[in-house]
C-alpha cells in the first residue's frame, strides 16, 4: 500500500501547486454551472446520509454532522 | 475671431449644464434585493438484510424509511441569509421489533424530527462569509442538540476559496421523551434489564471541518476536505445483544472515545460543452481500528441546457473493527464486544441514476420553479445487505426588489 499513500500525497501536491493560468470572471461559464460545485444535491445529500449510518466511516466534505441518528 | 471663442465657450457650457442636469435628474434608484428559496425533499430508503445487530449478528434487519424535509434560504439587504431547515423520517424496523421479542406484531414505527436554524453573514466589501446555526432532532432512541459555526473565505482571484468549520453535537440515547406513562430511561434487550449496563446516558461529538478548493482551469476544479472528529460518552447502542462462545449473552459494549479522521478529495470536470464528470476519493481511518476507502463517479450529460441525465457509480472498501465479530465467536474475557455489521469488514457497491430539470423562468416577479430531481440508487454490501434509496426534489425561488 506504500505507492498508494505516495499516489495521494501526489495528488494533493498537484493541488498545492497554483494553477499557471488566471480563470477571468467572464470565462468561467462552465465553471459557474450547477453541476460543477462542490456541494451536493438534495438527493445525493440523503445516498450521503444512508452511506453515514449503514458504514462506520464518515462522509467527508459533505454538509452533514457527524453524531446522533437512529436507523437500525 | 473673438466673438467666435466667445459663442464656441457658451455652447459648450450649455451642453455641459444640461448634460450635468441630465445626470442629476436620472430616475435611476439602487434597489435592495431580497431573495427566497424553497427546497421539497422526499426520499425513501428500503434496505433488507440478515445480521442484525439487535439480534445478536444474525436475524432479520428489514427497514423502510420515508423522509420528507423541507430547506427555506432567504437572503435580505444583499449580505445576510438566514435559513431553516425542518424534516420528518418515518421509520419502519422489523429489527426493533425484537428488543421486547413481541411475537407476530408488525414492525414497529417510529420517527425522527429534526429542526436547523442557520444564519449566514457575508463581511461588507471583504470575500468573507461567516455562517452560525443549531438545531434540535429528536427519536425514540435519542435526542440529539446540533450546533455549528463555520467561515469561508474566497481569493480576490475566485481561483481558490477556504472553508474551517466546528461542529458539536449533544446526544441523550434514553427512550421515553414525550410520553407521560414511561420513564427517562435507556432501553435494553428484554431479558437483559437486570442491570444498568453504562455509566452515562450522553454522547457528545466534537468535529473540525476544513476545507479548500482551487480552480485548475475553465472547465476543471478541484476541492480537499479533510475533517477531524471527535466522540466520548455512550459511543454503543443499548439494546444491541452479542452473543458469546459459551452461550452466554451481554449488551454491546465499546470504548467511550472514538477519534475518526475523514478525508475527501474531489475533481468536477467539464469535458467539451454537454458532459460532466464529478470524481470523489474518499478515505477514512479512526480508533476503532476501521479503515475505510472509497472511490465514485458520476457522470451528468447536460442534453439541454434546462435538461440533464446523470449515472453514478460507488464502491467502497471497510475494514473491520478490532471489536467487531459475527454471532457467537466473542470471548467472554473481552472487554469490548460488537456484532454490529457495521463495524464489519466488507465491500459496498453503490450505482444510480437520475434526472435533473431546470425550468426557464420568463415572468420573474411571481415565485418560480427553480429545480426538480429525481434520484435512484441500489446499494449492495458483500455480507448481503441490499437497499433501494430513492429521492425527489424540487425548489422554488422568488425574488423580491424594494
Amino acid at each position: 500500500m506504500h505507492w498508494f499513500k505516495y499516489f495521494v500525497l501526489g495528488f494533493i501536491l498537484c493541488f498545492l501547486i497554483e494553477s499557471c493560468t488566471v480563470v477571468k470572471p467572464y470565462q468561467r461559464v462552465y465553471l459557474n454551472d450547477r453541476e460543477m460545485q462542490m456541494g451536493n444535491d438534495a438527493g445525493k445529500q440523503f445516498e450521503q446520509h444512508v452511506q453515514d449510518i449503514r458504514e462506520s466511516a464518515y462522509p467527508a466534505g459533505s454538509s452533514a454532522n457527524a453524531g446522533s441518528c437512529g436507523c437500525n | 475671431m473673438k466673438k467666435r471663442y466667445i459663442l464656441f465657450g457658451l455652447m459648450a457650457l450649455s451642453q455641459l449644464i444640461k448634460a450635468k442636469s441630465a445626470f442629476s435628474d436620472t430616475t435611476f434608484q439602487k434597489k435592495k434585493l431580497s431573495k427566497t428559496n424553497i427546497d421539497f425533499a422526499f426520499s425513501y430508503y428500503g434496505q433488507n438484510g440478515n445480521n442484525s445487530a439487535v439480534t445478536g449478528g444474525i436475524g432479520t434487519e428489514k427497514l423502510s424509511v420515508y423522509v420528507i424535509n423541507v430547506d427555506v434560504k432567504h437572503q435580505f439587504k444583499e449580505l445576510n441569509t438566514f435559513s431553516l431547515n425542518s424534516g420528518i423520517d418515518i421509520i419502519s424496523s422489523a429489527s426493533t421489533d425484537k428488543i421486547d421479542y413481541r411475537v407476530s406484531s408488525a414492525s414497529i414505527l417510529d420517527q425522527r424530527v429534526h429542526f436547523d436554524a442557520a444564519y449566514q453573514r457575508q463581511l461588507k466589501n471583504k470575500p468573507v462569509k461567516i455562517n452560525g446555526g443549531l438545531g434540535l432532532a429528536f427519536e425514540s432512541d435519542y435526542f440529539a442538540f446540533p450546533i455549528h459555526l463555520s467561515v469561508d473565505y474566497t481569493s480576490p482571484s475566485k481561483m481558490q476559496t477556504y472553508q474551517l468549520g466546528f461542529a458539536a453535537s449533544i446526544d441523550d440515547l434514553r427512550w421515553g421523551r414525550g410520553k407521560k406513562d414511561e420513564p427517562l430511561t435507556l432501553v435494553y434487550p428484554s431479558e437483559l434489564r437486570y442491570k444498568d449496563w453504562y455509566d452515562t446516558h450522553n454522547r457528545y461529538t466534537y468535529q473540525l471541518k476544513t476545507g479548500f478548493t482551487q480552480v485548475l482551469s475553465k472547465k476543471v476544479i478541484m476541492g480537499i476536505f479533510p475533517e477531524f472528529i471527535f466522540q466520548k460518552g455512550l459511543l454503543a447502542t443499548p439494546f444491541h445483544r452479542v452473543y458469546f462462545t459459551d452461550d452466554s449473552k451481554r449488551v454491546e459494549n465499546l470504548p467511550t472515545f472514538r477519534f475518526r479522521f475523514p478525508l475527501a478529495i474531489k475533481l468536477n470536470a467539464f469535458i467539451d460543452t454537454r458532459f460532466i464528470l464529478k470524481n470523489q476519493y474518499g478515505f477514512y481511518v479512526d480508533n476503532f481500528g476501521v479503515r475505510g476507502n472509497s472511490i465514485e463517479l458520476e457522470g451528468v450529460v447536460k442534453v439541454k441546457p434546462q435538461f440533464s441525465l446523470l449515472a453514478n457509480f460507488r464502491f467502497y472498501h471497510q475494514s473491520a473493527s478490532r471489536y467487531f465479530k459475527p454471532y457467537k465467536e466473542h470471548s467472554i474475557d473481552e472487554i469490548f464486544y460488537t456484532s454490529d455489521y457495521d463495524y464489519a469488514k466488507y465491500n459496498t457497491y453503490k450505482a444510480g441514476v437520475g434526472f435533473k430539470f431546470f425550468p426557464i423562468n420568463k415572468n420573474s416577479k411571481k415565485a418560480m420553479m427553480d429545480a426538480i430531481l429525481l434520484r435512484y440508487a441500489f446499494y449492495y454490501r458483500s455480507n448481503k445487505l441490499q437497499a433501494h434509496v430513492v429521492s425527489f426534489a424540487f425548489s422554488i425561488a422568488t425574488e423580491n426588489k424594494k
